[in-house]
């Protein structure tokens, strides 16, 4: 006879009933009390890049476009000026969609044509255009951004 | 002499059938074994979780690392929940991220048996903590150059698995 058949033999069912009820009660509480819990710690690593390395770099776009030509200054976060004369190449960071420059080519005079001057060949997306007409020079300005 | 024959005769008889007369067993009588399991789950340490290279105002070269490792559990334990310290979010280096947990049963711990070396065996799950980390963030350099913030940052976080 187990211990539990005798604690029923002296009690009357009703009371059995409600016993089992509270037991039961009691169990659902001892499993919530169980319930355990584990703390582990992990290390959450990234490594940030510096703008002297070709292509990687903090340098968002440009705050300064030449004022003329093919000229441009560009500002870094870093602090750092950079100069270029217009070979994208030899960019140290990214150019972004917020870059800008501005290209000229010749259109032409009087039916010829008045060489290279000024002439660039770059990717980009064409922002505005405009024929400036000068003294003794037409030519065609294209603002590109990439 | 005839009586002397008898009585020896009804002795052996009596010597002879005592032991199965008298031959018995007590019960079958109940006994209890009692055992209080503490169900436990263990792991390893967990590896880092590398977002890689960042470049900012572009991204990081992995934006969704993860972190894998594996838990033994007490076999027939639900599958656990996790909790991050803090939120489920966090900044390194300037840079917010954001952390989620799950977990797959990958081996079904075997039943102990009651033979000789029936002994069972855990349940193991594979515990993945994935990370996010957007791109076009500018990052923050504490160092006050580029030169002096570049390097890997790392951060300690805490993850709380309720089993």
């Amino acid at each position: 006879m187990n211990i539990i058949a005798a604690f029923r033999s002296q009690i009357r069912p009703a009371t059995a009933a409600r016993t089992v009820i509270l037991a039961a009660v009691i169990g659902l509480e001892a499993l919530t009390a169980y319930a355990a819990q584990s703390n582990m710690q992990f290390n959450v690593v990234v490594r940030q890049t510096i703008g002297d390395t070709a292509n990687l770099g903090l340098c968002r776009n440009s705050t300064k476009i030449g004022s003329f030509g093919e000229a441009m200054t560009v500002m870094c976060s870093s602090g750092t000026t950079v100069d270029f004369t217009g070979d994208t190449s030899s960019l140290p960071w990214i150019a972004t969609q917020d870059g800008a420059f501005r290209f000229v080519t010749i259109a032409s005079r009087t039916g010829e044509s008045m060489g290279s001057l000024g002439s660039y060949r770059g990717g980009g997306t064409v922002t505005s255009w405009r024929v400036v007409n000068l003294a003794h020079l037409d030519y065609l300005e294209l603002m590109i951004g990439w | 002499m005839k009586k002397l024959a008898a009585s020896i005769i009804a002795a052996a008889m009596f010597t002879a059938t005592a032991p199965v007369t008298h031959a018995a067993t007590i019960g079958p009588t109940n006994f209890n074994v009692l055992a209080d399991l503490t169900a436990l789950c263990t792991a390893a340490a967990i590896p880092d979780l590398d977002f890689g290279v960042y470049t900012a105002f572009t991204g990081a070269s992995i934006p969704a690392p993860t972190s894998a490792f594996a838990i033994t559990c007490t076999r027939g334990l639900a599958a656990p929940t996790f909790a991050f310290d803090t939120s489920n979010f966090g900044v390194i280096a300037g840079l917010n991220y954001s952390l989620s947990a799950g977990s797959a049963l990958t081996t079904t711990g075997t039943l102990a048996t009651a033979v000789l070396g029936g002994v069972g065996t855990a349940d193991v799950r594979t515990v993945t903590i994935t990370g996010a980390m957007a791109a076009g963030q500018a990052g923050d350099c504490a160092g006050g150059t580029a030169t002096a913030c570049a390097g890997v940052q790392t951060q300690v976080r805490t993850l709380t698995i309720t089993y």
